[in-house]
């Protein structure tokens, strides 16, 4: 307080020096509460009109001194950053001024500033969210969609160059795991400032600089006001349909929050306008299921190929997912629960044509069929992820309910109806401890359990029959891993035992059983059991731009069949051998090579038949069969970030041998599958690319794709080998963009093409081609308007065609910032039906399918 | 609890700095100066000015990525080689940080600026007081990304600027080294509107103000030194490289839009007298 008073002091002794000619305005600035003065305020001398005389800055003492002439009828501003400003008469106050600045946020009128579209800094490329998204653009899925490099597929599952990425973060951590569709397709893009990539990403800490990884891991970058807060955003929408006959319904409500300890996102979703929502749950990083169970029973319900599924679901659709994060002392707690409920209808009318040497087959038949799913998971997890300590412990559970009932006219009417529940549970743990830097112990244990019964009721000619199968499985791995690296070398050796106890019991009353031997022929009591025990070693080189990796895993495996066949013991290796190399940030290439013996799946170990649907058998393989594979593959991706351009490619080739073959009969009209002692080799390739680049001057970007494959295959139907070859080749583009103010664009096409050729016979192409275009105006800051125009060609038969053309309009109105009103008209031209023709190895299905008619839905979304 | 004491202490004494060096807010400049070589006024590039009420950066962003990738060793020799590519077929516009990319850092704390600047293949930095510019304020007012701005008229090394400045933003800052009102410049013009500075795009921000990548890299010089030092690159651009360059036993031509092997003795740049640089008073 005394410097103050002296200054004051100062102040008065200068103002009466100057007083004769001049008056002095002067004064301290002070922070309210403590007095503590204020450098730097802005201080404004304005004459009675308002107009700037003269000005001053507060000195490091927060003391400010102007002279003017006369004062009368002046004020003065003081203002500061992050203070409210004071205005203050001079006529009515006595000099010098002690001004009391109380804190406050100052208000900015905020225009954005424009940062480069793409930037790249390391390993971490930098996507600016605001310079891609268009007005139409909802979710940030919808963003990512439009940045060269990265390409998210319907259900929200992200690839960069052509690869799955191997982590989603929100802000640095990682909510969701695998499950990050639920972002992808709920959070507001307006929420994100910037999309990182990080490129060659290692998730775990512990690992960094001893283990390379090639894949690339995406993290969101919040702009600040979604940040510290829970944000809202919600929709509702209702309206009518033409074909279903009835109301719709669209809502979501999604909540979220990013807290430095603490992360949630909430979503409820619901419609009845053609959204399958339960795959946006799904968990794109979930290991493959070790019970290693699959469904006998399979009962599906008619589909339409290469037609958006908004055009052709018939659906009820519930899902609610809640995910949340604590950062606990050293870790990450998490906790994720969902729901999802589906109800599908679906009805087609199928004529599938049997090619047989003794003329073709043909079955007629009209199906209509529903499918009630409901799925519940839960998931814990706790993770440490340290530089020394990697500790990862996930208890999940997963119980569904899938209930399936198909009814069919035709040549063999018939009801089915299949009750496939299933119920599993699994825990893994992880830890692995990083020794003087260069040392890494891993220990893993991984239980699972499985159960999976399949009911199969069908009611054909006045006849009931039938199939009920209980499969249930556990599965335990233990293994410790000891790897050391030195100099860019790192040696491991893993170690480890993999036991798995399965059993398996179907029955079957139908027709057939009356037979003699029918115990035997359509009743199965199976175990098959097995214990492993393992050695890999890895050797994998890593010297800055080359990263080298040899795995040549060796284990011995003992098969306890329980008499359906004979038991075994087993030595299986199958070394892998890839290699990465970067030569400079914008090139990589990689290789791989793998070859391999594998047993065959136990699943088909049953001597009985087993009926999967109303007209198919399934009968086991009566001897223990080792299956082997190679394959090589070649993978290439080039960006060039400062021009946003971005391309990969990648090929692979695959061969297999099996001593066993799938064996087609066909009885009456029911078919039967079992396996012959007969060679059956297949071959595999396919090739991919990927060009996309933006295009600056209309904020947008382009994407150019092409794909190839190649299967070949073999059966034997009707005692005879068909050696099947199918080959396809796909082509694509996409472009968008903003060229006008108030015009944006997005336009897609994509042209495929397919052919099937059985012992040398070659069935003609057959192509199909998708046009999409969907273009926004924007006629006042306002009012959008989307017009969607949708054009699909397909090929029935050669040189046969079929057209649809869909169109749907969109009008919304912006009310305010946190409120939008919507109109859709969908598919205005009300077109209900589609036809097109696939072939499989050996028939051809025609079939034609119902679309979603015309609809009208009014919708309001509010934001928080 | 030996352990806890140092860490304890080094936080108390970090944390003031760095709450110092928070940026208020950050704003986008697009600067307009004259092509060098053709006199005319056609090259443009985007600046950004991160200020708080007593500090500042202002940057290319564009010369911030070159500079960020020059710091590690591999972004380094991909740069060296751009830029010797650059010089070898005689394409001056590709080299990074051409003229007009450069840092200016003001500190109305410790009362200095400096001005960060790449000359020919050289780095020089410029220290000096906070300039005390004697900015004449006008009647005019117009409106610049939605602030009523005040025109303010000075002479500043060597040219006449024109300024608009928005009172109703209390950071005393602007674009280059112009600063010293009542306000944010918005807008800054030179009087023969060879050198322009426009906001276009302001935010709040928590992003640090930040410093300038290798700082230790530049050569410290004086301001007018510096100028002369600049000149005399433009007036014998390839006779300044091939000296530095001659030790290394290269030799540097230039070409011209051709490919014609231009005469070393031939002007690349315009003469002073032609166009001169935004100081001018060297």
């Amino acid at each position: 307080m005394n410097r103050i008073r002296t200054a004051l002091l100062f102040c008065c002794m200068m103002a009466a020096l100057y007083s004769a000619a001049q008056v002095n305005v002067s004064g301290i600035v002070v922070e309210e509460g403590d007095n503590e003065p204020l450098p730097g305020a802005s201080v404004i001398l304005r004459n009675e009109e308002g107009k700037i005389k003269k000005y001053a800055t507060s000195n490091s003492k927060g003391e400010f001194s102007i002279s003017s002439p006369t004062i009368k009828g002046y004020t003065i501003d003081v203002s500061m950053m992050s203070f409210a400003k004071q205005t203050i008469k001079l006529d009515s106050v006595k000099l010098p001024l002690t001004i009391v600045m109380k804190a406050a946020a100052t208000l900015l009128k905020e225009v954005a500033v424009k940062a480069d579209r793409i930037r790249e800094q390391g390993d971490t490329i930098t996507y600016n969210v605001g310079s891609f998204a268009q007005v139409q653009d909802r979710s940030i899925g919808d963003v990512l969609k439009r940045m060269p490099g990265i390409d998210v597929a319907q259900n929200g599952k992200i690839q960069y160059q052509g690869e799955d990425i191997n982590k989603f973060y929100i802000e640095g951590s990682d909510l969701l795991g695998g499950k990050y569709g639920i972002a992808t397709n709920g959070i507001n893009h307006d929420d994100v400032g910037a999309v990182e990539v990080m490129e060659n990403h290692q998730p775990m800490q512990v690992l960094s600089g001893i283990s390379f990884s090639d894949k690339a891991a995406i993290n969101l970058k919040l702009k600040n006001k979604a940040k510290a807060t829970w944000t809202f955003h919600g929709d509702a929408g209702g309206g009518y349909s033409w074909q279903p006959k009835g109301g719709i319904w669209d809502g979501e409500l999604f909540a979220m929050a990013v807290m430095p300890g603490f992360q949630n996102i909430t979503t409820v979703k619901s419609n009845n306008i053609g959204e399958n929502l339960a795959t946006q749950a799904t968990d794109f990083f979930a290991a493959i299921r070790k019970t290693d169970l699959s469904r006998y029973v399979g009962l599906s319900l008619p589909g339409v190929p290469s037609l958006k599924q908004k055009r052709t679901l018939f659906n009820r659709s519930v899902l609610a997912s809640t995910n949340s994060l604590w950062k606990v002392k050293g870790g990450e707690f998490k906790a994720q629960i969902d729901y999802s409920f589906n109800h599908i209808k679906a009805q087609a009318a199928n004529i599938t044509t049997y090619y047989l040497e003794s003329g073709d087959r043909v079955i007629t038949e009209n199906r209509d069929g529903r499918d009630r799913s409901h799925d519940i998971s839960a998931k814990l997890i706790y993770e440490m992820n340290q530089k020394t300590t990697f500790i990862n412990n996930s208890l999940e559970a997963n119980i569904g309910w899938d209930d399936v009932r198909l009814g069919v006219t035709g040549s063999l009417s018939n009801e089915q109806s299949a009750s496939l529940p299933d119920y599993y549970v699994n825990n893994r743990f992880k830890m692995i401890k990083r020794f003087n830097g260069k040392h890494l112990v891993t220990f893993q244990s991984i239980n699972e359990w499985e159960s999976l019964p399949q009911t199969l009721n069908v009611a054909i000619n006045g006849e009931s029959l039938r199939q009920h199968i209980s499969d249930h499985a556990f599965y335990t791995h233990e293994s410790a891993t000891y790897a050391f690296s030195i100099k860019g070398v790192t040696v491991s050796l893993e170690g480890g035992i993999k036991g798995y106890l399965r059993s398996m019991n179907s029955d079957y009353n139908g027709d057939f059983s009356d037979s003699e031997n029918s115990d035997n022929l359509f009743t199965n009591v199976v175990n098959t059991n097995y214990l492993t025990l393992y050695v890999t070693p890895k050797f994998e080189y890593w010297i800055k731009r080359v990263n080298l990796t040899l795995n040549a895993p060796v284990s011995f495996a003992n098969y306890k069949f329980d008499k359906s066949i004979a038991n075994r013991s087993e030595v299986y290796f199958s070394p892998s051998l890839s290699m990465n190399w970067k030569p400079n940030n914008r090139l990589s290439l990689g290789i791989r090579g793998s070859t391999g013996r594998s047993p065959m799946s136990l699943d088909m170990i049953h001597p009985g038949y087993i009926m999967t649907d109303y007209r198919t058998f399934k009968q086991g393989v009566d001897n223990f069969y080792n299956s082997s594979s190679q394959n090589i593959s070649a993978r290439i991706s080039y960006k060039h970030t400062r021009q946003g351009l971005f391309a990969n490619a990648f090929a692979s080739h695959g061969w297999s041998h099996r001593p066993y073959t799938m064996v087609q009969q066909l009885y009456g009209d029911y078919i039967m599958y079992s396996y012959a002692d007969a060679k059956s080799d297949g071959k595999m390739f396919m090739a991919t690319g990927n060009i996309g680049k933006t295009i600056d001057f209309m904020r947008g970007s382009a994407n150019i794709n092409g794909s190839y494959s190649r299967n070949e295959s073999n059966l034997i139907s009707e005692a005879r080998n068909i050696n099947s070859v199918s080959t396809s080749w796909s082509v694509g583009g996409k472009i968008n963009g903003a060229p006008l103010r108030w015009l944006s664009f997005d336009y897609s096409i994509d042209f495929g093409n397919s052919r099937l050729k059985m012992n040398g016979v070659k069935n003609s192409w057959l192509s199909g081609m998708e046009n999409t275009l969907l273009i926004n105006i924007i006629p006042h800051s306002k009012w959008e308007w989307h017009i969607i125009g949708e054009h699909y060609r397909n090929e029935l038969t050669a040189g046969t065609y079929k057209n649809v053309f869909l169109i749907d309009t969109k009008i919304a109105f912006k009310l305010s910032k946190r409120i939008e009103l919507s109109a859709n008209l969908n598919n205005i031209l009300n077109q209900r039906t589609y036809n097109y023709t696939t072939y499989n190895q050996i028939s051809s299905f025609e079939s034609q399918r119902w679309l979603r008619g015309r609809e009208l839905l009014f919708s309001i979304s509010l934001r928080k | 609890m030996k352990g806890i004491l140092p860490i304890i202490a080094i936080c108390v004494s970090v944390a003031p700095t760095s709450a110092q060096n928070k940026a208020d807010i950050e704003v986008s400049y697009s600067y307009e100066f004259p092509n060098f070589k053709t006199a005319a006024r056609e090259s443009h590039n985007q600046y950004i000015l991160r200020a708080n009420t007593r500090e500042s950066r202002f940057f290319s962003p564009r010369t911030e990525y070159v500079d960020s990738m020059q710091s590690t060793p591999e972004g380094k020799a991909k740069l060296n080689e751009i830029t010797t590519n650059a010089y070898t077929s005689g394409n001056f516009d590709k080299i990074p940080r051409a003229d007009g990319s450069y840092y200016v850092v003001k500190s109305a704390t410790s009362d200095k600026m400096h001005c960060y600047e790449t000359v020919g293949m050289e780095k020089l930095v410029s220290e000096e007081p906070m300039p005390k510019i004697d900015w004449q304020i006008g009647e005019d007012s117009r409106n610049i990304l939605g602030y009523d701005c005040v025109k303010a008229t000075t002479q500043y090394n060597g040219r006449v600027w024109n300024a608009w400045f928005a009172p109703d933003i209390p950071i005393q800052n602007g674009p280059w080294k112009l600063s010293g009102l009542p306000g944010l410049i918005l807008e800054a013009e030179s009087a023969d509107g060879l050198y322009i500075f426009t906001a276009t795009g302001i935010e709040k921000t928590g992003k640090d103000i930040g410093t300038v990548y290798l700082a230790d890299q530049y050569e410290k010089m004086n301001r007018k030194e510096m100028l002369k030092a600049k000149r005399a690159f433009f007036d014998n651009p390839l006779g300044n490289i091939n000296a530095q360059l001659s030790g290394k036993n290269m030799k540097i031509t230039a070409q011209d839009e051709h490919g014609n092997k231009v005469d070393n003795g031939k002007r690349i740049f315009a003469t002073r007298e032609e166009v001169d640089f935004i100081e001018t008073d060297y």
